[in-house]
């Protein structure tokens, strides 16, 4: 027998086990024979006159166990639909799924046609409606016995002292839902899956699978229990199929019964009493009063056509109404209170108590026969109601059931998955719901365009109502993605006028959207903000300091520095370099640059000498001797990390290229518009290495200027002047940017207490 | 404006504008892109700019839709004009926004793999479908298995999903990377089921299509009419709803069965067999009859006709 591939399965009818659960006896017995004795007229067999204690039978008894009242979880594979869901299972049969694969057939079900080879299962699942069945947890399985017919009793031979669940029902459910004789084995069968395979195998350790279906399709709207039953020695419950047996090929009502709701319906001429049998609550205790009745009298002409011997069975039914808010305890497990509810206001006879089951003692049949009465009173279901039992004592007869196992489910209105499936309205968005509008014509239908536009009502600024176009992100045709015009910055960029007079303003909501999503997320905010300054600026700076550092070689020693102090010292130490350049900016004279140095204070030199990390008296002398060397001391100063200069500079060469290459067009314009033409020479070196090793006076100073323009003493006219000291300003509004930047992105993350502690400013201070 | 001044401003504007390379999207995890990447997803748009009517999304219905790329586009324009307050800012954003807007394109289809763990695409996102979805199957059915594929040269690719997530208990909303040519809703798979199946034209009859025993095949075509001549409808007992009499119906099986392929009678085995229930899987596109050209259109751009922009 090969196993099932994955994803495979194999059913197999039954898999009955040679020996199933019970009690054996093997019995040894050793016959002997074919000897005679010596004596020759003695012919008596030997084994006749057997030697005392040699030969004597032996037995060996054994015991074949198997779940029997309770089964352990561990034994259950599985079951559907799962406890406690909720869904619609209309279509589905409730089924167990055990691990044991012998296990529905290793009890005998005292059936007479059964054989080894052809045995009915054990185990039965059934599905009952919450009023149908009386269960009961853990409860003696004395209770059970009782019960059953002496042999039965005798045969099943059950430990009396353990407990087990029971199942009570009455013998109208077991007629009407429990499956019929030859129907059980139709019932089980055997599974076998591939154990690699998850999904279908789960946890199971040899593959096999005993599976036992119910035969009862849930009903919407109703909750069910499924019991695992035990028909051990006890098949005969079961009815079997009558001649006369009619079928419909009609599921039926969503009722239990379907004949009691729809012919008590029509027997009540009220239609409260309608409401009442369709489970409604009656509206006031009159009303119920008036339902009352008709059960009586229905229940009445039952009992006469089922049993004519029950002549005092309504005795029982008029009582105790008003006993309703009796908490119930496991008798009934769900009765629906709120139908008991409304019964305290109608008047009722005394009490008449009858023992509402034979077994239990007789104390505690008063307050249970009144809060069931209650609760039957109000159940639509009427004899297959458990609670009807209680309320009529023993003379509606009962059998009861071991559970295994059980489970609850509730069966929900709407229809199975493909039923929803079929039935769905399928379009492309923009598609109205065409089957409300043929209902109901008053229907308000928007206004919407094939494209999927939609006509919505517009506020607008100044206070007018209108109507706007709106599409969402949803269309039903494909839309071209217009990237013309992006990015935009406000949401009325946005806004579009159409052909009729109307805005479309789907893009401006869209854009309103976007930006309030992101207002709402500080998270995103951070993350925006932070990038623009990462990735954005800094970048932009650090590409401008590759050329600040060409410009200024000293100024990589004052990194450690203030960095608003090194801006302030960049630019009077630039612009002086400038101002002194007479061969590029002749004699004109340069606009006055507002010098700090006359207007520092001595505490403000302190400040500066603090700051720059330098001693007081390089500032002081600095400051009085401007044409001097700057800052001496900070020429002897060590970079703090030397690779990470490499890398910034790296790309300078490009940025400056740049640069160069705009100077250069721009000059070459100047000239010609100017018609200088005649006193210039232009001589483009088309090899010039733009790495442009020096100080800023080289680079000024030098007839032969970076990019190869060569401009010697012209006299430039003022704008020309204006212009130039305009580009100068920019440019070193620039270099300084990236300078600042550069120190804060050297400094990040260094500790600067590790650097040269003579630019340290906190240790110098000490 | 003198040819002097004209190029001087040139001047000024090469030095001004002169950007760094930008590379904003150097990790894959930037933050922004993502959060972008999940907007052009409309995750966290209200409902309302979705479907801006309740006509628009009847009651078990299913809408199938294109992303619309310019809504998409401006609602993440809107978002990075957020904090943007100088010249400089929109100057920056400008230059900034091909590269972001290539990034967020990029990660579109990272956001789905991401979440599943599953391995990243790659490429450019695509055109994005998807569908929406009103039903109590998605209330009902929470494990709702989706899938959407593609076929060329008679070979089904799958199209990934790129967002599915319930906007409601009862609304699905399904991203799709691309043009799919056939969407299956299939049921939850809460293991083997058993069970029958209703007929298209009796509400009230149920039936189930008859298998080979052999195979495990349906002897007809497994439609959902329940009119094959190999489907059974199933008898239940008279006054008692929902009890299916299972002697009837072993009856019926055997003499719908062709050429007496159950025999003459019927074990637990075939019984169950005959009963077993698969998942039902409902097919969207070219298999249904619903063929695809009227639910999925291509189509030239109708709002640049209609709508002229300015």
């Amino acid at each position: 027998m090969s196993i099932p591939k994955k994803g495979e399965m194999r059913l197999y009818s039954a898999c009955i086990p040679d020996m199933g659960a019970g009690k054996y006896t093997i019995n040894l017995k050793q016959e002997l024979s074919g000897g005679t004795t010596n004596s020759a007229d003695d012919t008596t067999n030997i084994a006749s006159t057997a030697l005392p204690g040699v030969f004597e039978d032996v037995d060996k008894h054994i015991e074949v166990t198997g779940p029997r009242l309770n089964l352990a979880g561990n034994e259950i594979f599985g079951s559907f639909p799962p406890n406690h869901s909720v869904g619609a299972f209309d279509n589905r049969l409730a089924h167990i799924t055990l691990k044991r694969r012998t296990l529905p057939w290793e009890r005998k079900t005292g059936d007479s046609t059964d054989d080894t080879n052809n045995r009915k299962p054990w185990l039965a699942l059934v599905v009952l409606a919450e009023a149908e069945a009386n269960f009961n947890r853990n409860v003696s399985v004395t209770e059970f016995t009782e019960s059953l017919p002496p042999n039965v009793r005798t045969t099943l031979g059950l430990n009396e002292s353990a407990s087990m669940d029971l199942l009570e029902v009455t013998e109208e459910v077991i007629e009407k839902v429990f499956p019929l004789r030859d129907e059980v084995s139709l019932l089980s069968h055997v599974r076998q899956v591939n154990l690699a395979d998850t999904e279908l195998a789960g946890s199971d350790d040899d593959g096999f699978m005993a599976v036992i279906l119910s035969n009862r399709l849930p009903r919407r709207g109703q909750s069910y229990g499924a019991y695992l039953i035990s028909l051990e020695e006890r098949l005969n419950v079961l009815p079997e199929r009558k001649p006369n047996t009619t079928t419909t090929d009609n599921v039926g009502g969503n009722s239990v019964y379907e004949h009691f709701t729809a012919d008590i319906i029509a027997a009540a001429s009220s239609s409260y009493a309608a409401n009442f049998y369709t489970g409604k609550q009656p509206a006031t205790p009159e009303v119920f009063a008036i339902s009352k009745i008709t059960i009586e009298t229905e229940r009445n002409a039952y009992i006469t056509t089922r049993n004519p011997n029950l002549t005092r069975a309504t005795a029982g039914f008029t009582i105790g109404i008003n006993n309703a808010n009796n908490k119930t305890s496991s008798w009934v497990p769900s009765v629906p209170q709120r139908l008991a509810r409304g019964t305290s206001g109608v008047s009722s006879s005394a009490p008449t108590s009858r023992p509402f089951k034979a077994s239990k003692d007789k104390a505690d049949n008063a307050a249970g026969a009144k809060r069931h009465t209650a609760q039957a009173t109000a159940q639509p279901f009427l004899f297959h109601d458990m609670n009807y039992v209680a309320l009529l004592g023993t003379s509606v007869r009962t059998v009861k059931f071991p559970v295994l196992a059980n489970w609850s489910f509730t069966c929900t209105e709407h229809g199975g998955f493909e039923a929803l499936m079929q039935e769905l309205d399928i379009g492309l968005h923009g598609k109205t719901g065409s089957q409300n509008l043929a209902n109901n014509q008053e229907l308000f239908q928007p206004d919407i365009t094939d494209t999927g536009h939609t006509l919505i009502d517009h506020l607008t600024r100044q206070g007018d109502t209108t109507k706007s176009w709106y599409r969402g992100p949803l269309t039903p045709r494909q839309v071209v993605r217009n990237l013309e015009h992006a990015p935009y910055h406000m949401a009325d960029q946005a806004r579009r006028l159409v052909e009729n007079g109307l805005e479309d303003i789907s893009e401006a909501a869209a854009f309103e959207c976007g930006r309030l999503l992101a207002l709402s997320d500080t998270s995103f905010i951070q993350a925006l903000m932070q990038w623009r300054r990462r990735d954005f600026y800094v970048k932009r700076k650090q590409n401008n300091l590759k050329l600040w550092e060409k410009i200024h070689p000293e100024l990589r020693a004052v990194d450690a520095l203030n960095p608003k102090l090194t801006e302030r010292f960049i630019q009077l130490n630039t612009l002086e370099k400038l101002k002194n350049n007479k061969k590029l900016f002749g004699k004109a004279a340069l606009r006055p640059i507002h010098d700090v140095r006359t207007t520092l204070t001595p505490n403000d030199m302190n400040t500066i000498s603090t700051g720059l990390g330098i001693s007081a008296i390089d500032v002081s002398r600095t400051l009085k001797s401007p044409s001097q060397q700057p800052v001496t001391s900070l020429k002897a100063a060590e970079l703090p990390a030397e690779q990470d200069f490499n890398a910034i500079t790296k790309n300078a060469s490009t940025e400056f290229s740049h640069l160069q290459s705009g100077l250069k067009q721009s000059l070459g314009g100047i000239v010609q518009n100017m018609n200088l033409a005649t006193d210039i020479q232009i001589d483009i070196d088309q090899n010039f290495d733009p790495i442009f090793e020096g100080s800023l006076d080289q680079f000024k100073l030098d007839p032969k200027l970076p990019g190869g323009v060569v401009i010697d003493d012209i006299k430039l006219p003022d704008d020309l002047r204006d212009a130039l000291n305009e580009i100068e300003g920019v440019l070193k509004d620039k270099l300084e940017d990236s300078f600042k930047d550069r120190l804060d992105r050297l400094f990040d993350g260094i500790d600067r207490d590790q650097l040269n502690p003579e630019l340290n400013p906190n240790r110098r201070t000490r | 404006m003198t040819p002097l001044q004209t190029s001087l401003d040139a001047l000024l504007a090469a030095i001004r504008f002169e950007l760094p390379d930008l590379k904003p999207v150097e990790d894959d995890i930037n933050p922004v892109v993502t959060w972008l990447a999940r907007l052009r997803l409309m995750q966290g748009v209200p409902f309302a700019y979705l479907v801006p009517h309740n006509e628009f999304l009847p009651h078990e219905s299913i809408r199938f839709f294109y992303i619309n790329r310019n809504w998409t586009d401006r609602a993440v324009e809107g978002a990075l004009s957020v904090g943007g307050i100088t010249t400089q800012d929109r100057s920056l954003l400008q230059k900034a926004y091909a590269v972001l807007r290539k990034s967020v394109d990029a990660h579109e289809r990272r956001v789905a793999s991401d979440e599943r763990g599953s391995p990243q695409m790659q490429g450019d996102a695509e055109v994005l479908t998807g569908f929406l979805l009103r039903s109590h199957a998605v209330s009902g059915w929470p494990g709702m298995h989706v899938r959407a594929y593609r076929t060329t040269n008679n070979k089904d690719s799958e199209v990934e999903l790129l967002r599915m997530e319930r906007l409601a208990p009862a609304v699905l909303l399904v991203v799709m990377d691309g043009v799919p040519d056939r969407v299956e809703l299939e049921e939850p798979r809460q293991g083997i089921q058993f069970g029958v199946r209703p007929k298209a034209n009796h509400s009230n009859h149920r039936f189930v299509p008859l298998r080979d025993p052999e195979t495990g095949e349906s002897f007809g075509s497994d439609q959902t009419s329940g009119d094959e001549a190999t489907d059974v409808t199933i008898p239940f007992r008279s006054g008692s709803p929902g009890v299916i009499d299972l002697h009837e119906l072993r009856d019926r099986m055997v003499t719908t069965a062709p050429d007496d392929e159950l025999g003459d009678n019927l074990d637990s085995a075939e019984f169950g067999l005959q009963m077993l229930r698969y998942p039902y899987r409902q097919t969207f596109g070219e298999q249904n009859n619903v063929g695809i050209s009227t639910v999925f259109k291509a189509t030239l751009d109708l709002n640049s006709i209609l709508f002229v922009r300015q």
